[in-house]
């Protein structure tokens, strides 16, 4: 068991991160670092915050149980040692951009994180906004193997906390780069921000939590390019400042597809299962055919199309 | 920390930052230069796309009579970026006219609405003839669900 007094640490230090976002939005209004603060959108952010907060708290018992009851079939007993601790971090890393990245392809999942993505600005305050509906998407299943394999839900507990605590400082756009080995080993607020862009060229790009060479070996990773700035948002913005309807506008869209008459089975489960975007006309929605849009429009071919 | 402790810093925080943009108060005056901007603008968002613009009469929106069919294009500001989405059947459940101002009901959960103010009394009639037969053509069940995540 890691000691508590580390938890705390580490609880107390993600409430003050939170005092960074009136910083940097006093120095972005005093024009001393790049960004965009508008006060409906940072607000919303704080609202969103709250029913996150709220249906996290409420059900955080479905991920305790899940993983309790995973732990208690636990393959191994791994004790806490600043090693095991160590592997335990990189590893939940790992688990980390499974879960984005699944969170990214699939509409059912991108439902509950599309909500991250959803506002226009970039800046600490993007922080805030956060699923509501994480705890029941099913993706908390993913957090089943840790446990299984044997280190504690405290410990894995701790390295997610930690790693959600990293993640931070990469919501702004007032730091450019940081040191090439840095940037090659580490998620940064340049790599974050082709992450949140909705440009064809950044869409589903770089998953990393903390390390960035998870990206780089799954073949995920872009680098953000000075000739393309970032358009923050989604391929379909919103244009409502309600939390409610911010929270829960793609579950509305899949229903609306989900009533459509006439589907085949198969056409249901592509609008619930299949990538963002999917359609029955075809994939001209998705990432891919985005990118296939921009290709043809920029003239450059596939390697077999040539 | 529990779940009241969490909600409490986000309401300071919340706090903090209503002070901040109250003693700051950072105006949006952005305006649409004209017609080439509006399209500019939505050519970002559906880079193919041509048509005839009309700006609204607070330069914070505008309507692009896209070329080839009847889809409508739609401009608007939301928080500090403009916005842009393409009509098709289905999508635009009503549109009203109240004095210069046309509202448009989209049948989108996280776009529900828009506004666009038209002070030409021929503009506006034209506008809302169009965007009513939009509108008429989804009730139809005519409209395809041409989606983009």
């Amino acid at each position: 068991m890691p000691d508590p007094a580390w938890v705390k640490v580490v609880a107390v230090a993600q409430l003050l991160v939170l005092l960074l976002i009136p910083l940097e939005m006093y120095s972005v209004s005093r024009s001393w670092t790049r960004g965009q603060y508008d006060a409906r959108d940072a607000l919303t952010n704080v609202g969103v915050s709250i029913g996150s907060i709220f249906f996290w708290g409420t059900l955080s018992w479905i991920l305790l149980s899940t993983v309790t009851v995973a732990y208690r079939h636990r393959l191994l007993d791994i004790p806490f040692t600043w090693w095991t601790f160590l592997l335990a971090f990189v590893l939940e890393d790992l688990r980390y951009y499974w879960w984005h990245r699944i969170g990214h392809r699939s509409r059912w999942f991108w439902a509950s994180h599309v909500v991250h993505h959803s506002s226009q600005h970039f800046n600490l305050s993007t922080n805030l906004r956060q699923s509501w509906t994480s705890q029941f998407s099913g993706l908390i299943l993913m957090s089943v193997p840790l446990a299984w394999l044997g280190f504690s839900p405290a410990m894995v507990g701790l390295a997610f906390s930690l790693n959600l605590l990293y993640q931070f400082w990469l919501h702004t756009e007032a730091i450019d780069r940081m040191p090439r080995w840095f940037e090659w080993l580490l998620n940064t607020p340049s790599h974050h921000r082709v992450h949140h862009g909705s440009n064809a060229r950044y869409l589903d790009a770089n998953y990393a939590g903390v390390f960035m060479i998870w990206d780089r070996m799954f073949g995920s990773f872009v680098p953000e390019q000075a000739a393309e700035p970032v358009r923050y948002g989604i391929v379909k913005n919103l244009a409502t400042f309600n939390p409610v309807r911010i929270a829960l506008h793609e579950y509305a869209a899949i229903l609306r597809d989900q009533l459509c008459p006439g589907l085949t089975l198969r056409q249901r489960l592509g609008y619930l299962f299949g990538p963002p975007g999917w359609s029955r006309d075809g994939l001209q929605g998705t990432t891919a055919g985005l990118r296939a849009a921009e290709r043809s429009r920029i003239g450059v071919r596939d390697c077999a199309a040539a | 920390m529990g779940i009241a402790v969490d909600i409490a810093a986000n309401l300071l925080i919340g706090g903090l930052l209503l002070a901040l943009f109250a003693r700051r108060r950072p105006r949006d005056q952005a305006r649409l230069d004209g017609p080439a901007e509006a399209l500019g603008i939505y050519r970002q968002h559906f880079p193919d796309a041509d048509g005839t613009v009309t700006l609204a009469s607070d330069q914070r929106a505008a309507l692009v009579a896209l070329r080839g069919g009847n889809g409508v294009g739609l401009v608007v500001r939301h928080a500090r970026r403009w916005n842009a989405r393409e009509l098709q059947p289905g999508e635009l459940r009503r549109v009203s006219a109240a004095g210069d101002v046309l509202t448009l009901s989209l049948s989108d959960f996280g776009w529900p609405a828009s506004q666009v103010s038209l002070a030409d009394p021929d503009t506006r009639t034209r506008w809302l003839a169009r965007l009513q037969a939009l509108a008429a053509r989804g009730t139809d069940g005519a409209g395809p669900e041409k989606r983009l995540a």
